[in-house]
């Protein structure tokens, strides 16, 4: 018995002991954020491109030094990302952190009803001042990880280059062959199609626009009407709607059609895959480019400087205003912490570095850091404040990007990954930013980020049927109408949108309104 | 002792019509297949602007370069051969036993097993009971659990029942058990000789099921010192393509390092086949004189 | 062998009856040896198959990873009510069938015809090589399958299509004619199959008895009788157990090939069951869905190989059990 009790309070004095050196062992500000190393033990997915260690990554080895926090790795392949890591939550069998993004419906499940996670909120204003300030700043990035519980139990970030765009581009030198303009109206680029067409008949498999569908439904939709998204919107006044059964989505169907028809544009553009568009385009089988369009390089010019340029927005008979859907700033970063994990605090820290912008940057880390790596080492700044650049020793035989995931930092981002300035040293990268910030940054318009809406499970099961049927029918319907195949008339638009009607877009709409209400924090 | 019969008109032109559809036939097979080794050393742009139609164009090893720099992929071959040739072997064991069991007509309860065994073709309970299951073992991440959980196919349970009960004549069993044979020694001495053909399909069935099986391993293994071949080049694979994708969805990345790997992606997608298959078509030719007739001749009289 | 004769030295009714018993206990002997060669086989399916069926219910109820398979709530036919309210229910279902249904009346007989004309060659070495050559594609990934499909029907640079413009016809698009995905995927897929499905075909007939063939070469017979009278029926078990797994699987269309064919124009041929839950389970990482369709799907499956087995057991023929 004596023995026992003795036992218990060497126990008692040993814990406390151990609890005392763990918050003396604590910074609360200032680097490094341990005294003693930390170690967490972390999931990450990988891929060939990245290192095979990733403690390995000069970066990373950095931000240990700097910080005393370590981290062992375990990893699951990107190309089974999905399966795996199902299982292991099922199975309960999460380390410490898991690095990279879960899904809004394993949020829910295993965070929200599971309480297998840690809830940020609860921690944010004690050891995340940065991340804080950010969401402060951008109450969307909150919005994007707040749960239904009003838990956190991810991290977002906010990505902004100027090298976002998924644009309309076209080939200067043959605008310039043609002596044409670069067009403003939907007619004028019909009527230089036309021309192209003419001009380039000799060019075999010569294609005036080559494109998959969904650049055209990005770049050409806004062009026939007030709505900007492809999709589902706001209609201006906080109100969901569905944008693809309006008139504006009819004359827009009749115009792609006439494109078709008439040859505008390849026509295997159903079936055609990402490598074939590239090959096709750099055999010169085209004038207008979707999305696609930096992979000719300056090598690829006669006059050996690269002359892709950005087709600004087009206006038409039914809307004056040049407009298109910004870019996907906003994503789960993931960083999910383990709900058992223990003295999280050191890992909060370490975190919050990365809510930082330029200007706030301390010790050559920010937000940036996270995709490029240690400001001064791997990327810097022209002396004009204007420029960013990439630094990469000399000699190598490879890209600056596949450069950096194998042997600087992998491609997660994480909180205010935000570089506002021009890239230098790279002439496609150059020709990217800088059309885009003149030619499609400036039109851009919020998109509704209905795909991050947070639903209980009933909503959720109702509308994800719901949801996949009309997208399904919408998708194969105006497939037809632009082919051909289907007759676009009056009548066969009145069944399209009756049909549509018919499979609860009333419902659909009113699931998303109640999620859309929630995310700009009205509660019912 | 074959007695030479002189060879009819209507037999020579029976088989001249044989070999004539038997050579259309290969040469409509073989005709892709001498394409993807073409397309597999050609170069990619060329492939995908239709320009190869039966040589290379455009010579390069960048496919196979790009498959073998992974030092998984020799690890993969390895891990592979013990997992195809030990479980085949329990493969075998297993399914040859209980096939020649169920063959015979009288067995008590004979049709209300088979009943339960079909039934497990048709009803199974999923991915996560079975990952747990496995858990539970202790079996995941082991070198016995892609062999364990290979068990037995009852497709080729039921293909081999079928053999045991058509195929090998009951006359020899008969004659044997009335000189006192036990059945497990006319299994393993009468029949399974008689059977070649039978082990020898098996042993194919289930070696190249192994071979190409991947989604077992992609539950049941994440110890890369384990991880099967296919599951290494389908990494390879599905990552190209994958990038590819994000490409077309104007994702945030250096758009000329992506066309470069999209078109490297076209090009491993040739170069994997032939890495992944090779060895089996190899293999085949030596099982394939089981095959052939003239396997029983002259054993039973009257 | 002959039988051992029967002493006669003893009483015969005391001899009768012991032969009697030592005839039973050799009949019991006999069947135990069985079971125990069945043994490790049930064992097998009793903890890797049934064991792990109670995941079953998943289909039954809204599955919660955190919760479990047991604590996930019951929602009961909820998940099947909501696959055959889809829209689409009815396009799913006669899609898939009719995929089924053409590879299965043209993919049985080919492979059959393909092993008994390739058994009547007789140079060897010509008919090892033709077989290695026809099971090859077998090993072709879909990926690449579709892939080559794709570069032959191009509308450009396709063969089909250039032999079409050298008759003075017009290019023909045909992966986004809906009529023309049905023959593409079934002939695609005879294309890479029939060398392998016909493997099992040609060891079935190597152990058809070589003393048949030679009495009926003495009798006369011409090569093509003896392939109808003699190889033919040889196959015929082999065939019938096939055919029944075959319907038996009816529902079974696999979704990677499909997909992978499918594109925004030829989607009311080639959307079926398995990629419609495929593309459902994106969205939302649906297990439960995907489990009542998968159940759903395996019940009507189990239901046609139970009733083509009858069939065929009432025909006199092979039959699964």
């Amino acid at each position: 018995m004596k023995r026992m009790l003795s036992l218990m309070l060497a126990l008692l004095l040993l814990s406390t002991g151990v609890a005392a050196l763990a918050e003396d062992n604590f910074n609360a500000t200032g680097y490094p954020i341990a005294k003693e190393p930390v170690t967490y033990t972390v999931l990450a997915v990988t891929n060939t491109q990245y290192a095979d260690d990733f403690n390995e990554y000069s970066a990373v080895k950095y931000f240990s030094e700097l910080t005393n926090v370590k981290f062992e790795w375990s990893y699951i392949s990107e190309t089974d990302w999905d399966t795996q890591i199902n299982l292991r939550l099922a199975g309960g069998d999460i380390p410490d952190m898991i690095y990279s993004p879960l899904s809004s419906v394993q949020l829910q499940q295993y965070g929200v009803e599971g309480g297998m996670f840690l809830n940020y909120a609860d921690y944010i204003d004690e050891y995340m001042p940065n991340a804080k300030r950010a969401f402060e700043n951008n109450p969307d990035m909150r919005s994007l990880v707040t749960m239904l519980d009003g838990g956190i139990y991810a991290l977002p970030r906010k990505l902004w280059t100027y090298t976002m765009a998924g644009p309309i581009y076209y080939r200067g030198d043959m605008m310039e062959e043609m002596g044409a303009q670069v067009p403003t109206t939907v007619d004028e680029f019909y009527a230089l199609c036309a021309q192209a067409k003419e001009q380039y008949k000799d060019v075999e498999g010569f294609w005036p626009i080559m494109t998959n569908v969904s650049y055209l439904n990005q770049c050409l939709f806004p062009a026939f009407g007030a709505a900007w998204q492809y999709g589902y919107g706001d209609n201006g006044d906080g109100q969901v709607t569905y944008n693809l059964v309006s008139d504006q989505m009819r004359a827009y169907l009749d115009f792609v059609h006439k494109l078709y028809a008439d040859g505008m544009v390849d026509p295997e553009m159903y079936t055609m895959d990402g490598a074939t568009i590239n090959a096709k385009v750099k055999a010169g089988q085209c004038l207008f480019i979707g999305g696609v369009g930096t992979q000719l390089s300056a090598d690829f010019y006669k006059s050996g400087k690269v002359e892709t340029k950005v087709l600004p927005p087009l206006v038409s008979q039914y809307t004056d205003e040049q407009k298109v859907i910004d870019v996907p700033w906003l994503g789960y970063a993931g960083y999910t912490i383990s709900a058992d994990c223990e003295n999280p605090e050191y890992l909060l820290r370490y975190l919050d570095m990365f809510f930082t912008t330029i200007p706030e940057m301390e010790n050559n880390v920010c937000g940036i850091s996270s995709w490029l790596g240690i400001y001064g080492t791997d990327w810097g700044i022209s002396e004009d404040g204007k420029n960013f650049f990439r630094i990469v020793p000399e000699n190598i035989n490879m890209a600056e990007e596949e450069y950096k995931n194998k042997y600087v930092i992998d491609s997660t981002y994480l909180g205010l990954v935000v570089l506002d300035l021009m890239p230098i040293n790279n002439p496609t990268q150059e020709m990217k930013a800088g059309e885009s910030a003149l030619h499609y940054y400036p039109y851009m318009k919020p998109r509704l980020l209905d795909g991050n809406f947070k639903y209980t499970d009933e909503e959720s099961s109702d509308l994800s049927g719901l949801e996949t049927d009309i997208n399904t029918y919408v998708t194969t319907a105006t497939a037809q109408f632009i082919s051909g195949t289907q007759e676009l008339n009056d009548d066969t638009w009145k069944q399209f949108v009756d049909t549509v009607n018919g499979m609860q877009l009333s419902e659909v709409l009113r699931i998303k309104q109640v999620g859309y209400d929630r995310w700009n924090g009205k509660t019912e | 002792m074959a007695i030479k019969i002189k060879q009819s008109r209507t037999d020579r032109i029976f088989d001249a019509v044989v070999l004539v559809l038997m050579t259309l036939l290969m040469l409509v097979v073989l005709y892709p297949l001498i394409y993807i080794v073409s397309a597999s050393v050609s170069d990619p742009d060329m492939v995908n602007q239709g320009k190869i139609w039966l040589y290379p164009v455009g010579f390069t090893l960048e496919g196979y370069y790009r498959v073998f720099q992974d030092a998984e992929i020799l690890l993969g071959y390895r891990n592979t051969i013990f997992y195809t040739v030990v479980g085949t072997l329990l493969n075998l064991a297993l399914t040859l036993t209980a096939a020649f069991s169920l063959s015979k007509k009288d067995l008590a309860g004979r049709n209300v097993i088979m009943f339960f065994i079909a039934f497990t073709m048709y009803f199974s309970g999923g991915m996560i009971p079975s990952y747990l299951l496995m858990k539970n073992l202790g079996l995941i991440n082991s070198w016995l659990v892609l062999i364990v959980s290979s068990g037995i196919s009852t497709y080729n349970l039921i293909i081999s029942r079928t053999f045991f009960q058509n195929g090998v004549p009951q006359d020899i069993e008969e004659a044997a058990f009335i000189d006192g044979c036990s059945p497990v020694r006319a299994f393993v001495s009468i029949v399974l000789p008689l059977s070649k053909a039978l082990i020898g399909v098996m042993a194919l069935y289930y070696g190249v099921s192994h071979w190409n099986s991947y989604f077992s391993a992609l539950i049941y293994v994440t110890d890369r010192s384990k991880i099967p071949l296919q599951l290494v080049l389908r990494e390879i694979l599905i990552e190209q393509q994958m990038k590819a994708t994000m490409m077309q969805a104007g994702g945030f990345v250096d758009e000329l390092l992506l066309d470069a790997q999209v078109r490297l992606a076209s090009l491993v997608r040739f170069s994997v086949i032939i890495v992944s298959s090779l060895p089996v078509l190899i293999v085949y030719p030596f099982l394939q004189k089981y095959f052939n007739q003239g396997v029983m001749i002259g054993s039973i009289k009257g | 062998m002959n039988a051992q004769p029967i002493p006669a030295r003893t009483n015969k009714d005391l001899d009768y009856r012991q032969m009697r018993r030592s005839r039973r206990r050799a009949r019991f002997l006999r069947n135990y040896q069985y079971y125990l060669l069945l043994l490790p086989a049930l064992i097998w399916y009793a903890v890797f198959a049934y064991a792990p069926m109670y995941g079953i219910q998943i289909a039954f109820k809204n599955f919660n990873g955190a919760k479990g398979i047991w604590g996930s709530k019951w929602v009961g036919l909820r998940h099947f009510e909501a696959f055959f309210n889809s829209y689409f229910f009815p396009v799913l279902l006669e899609n898939t069938l009719a995929l089924s249904l053409y590879s299965l009346v043209v993919g049985m007989p080919i492979p059959i015809i393909v092993a008994l004309l390739l058994n009547e060659v007789r140079n060897q070495r010509y008919k090892r090589f033709i077989q290695t050559v026809t099971y090859a594609p077998h090993f072709i990934s879909t990926v690449v399958l579709v892939g080559m499909i794709l570069i032959v029907l191009s509308p450009s640079t396709g063969l089909v299509n250039m032999a079409r413009r050298a008759l003075g016809m017009e290019s023909y698009y045909y992966m986004t004619d809906p009529a023309a995905f049905r023959h593409i995927y079934v002939w695609s897929g005879i294309w890479q199959n029939v060398g392998w499905s016909s493997i099992i075909y040609l060891a079935a007939l190597s152990a058809v008895n070589a003393e048949l063939h030679e009495a009926a070469v003495i009798d006369g017979a011409t090569r093509l009788q003896r392939l109808w009278y003699l190889n033919i029926p040889t196959l015929k078990p082999t065939f019938t157990i096939l055919l029944i797994l075959s319907v038996g699987s009816l529902m079974s269309v696999g979704h990677e090939k499909v997909l992978l064919m499918q594109n925004d124009l030829n989607r009311t041929t080639a959307n079926i069951i398995s990629t419609y839950v495929y593309e459902r389970g994106l969205i939302r990482g649906d297990f439960s869905f995907s489990a009542a369709v998968s159940l759903f799907n395996n019940v009507i499956n189990f239901v046609l190989l139970v009733s083509v087995n009858f069939i065929s057991r009432r025909l006199g023929e092979t039959s699964l059990f």
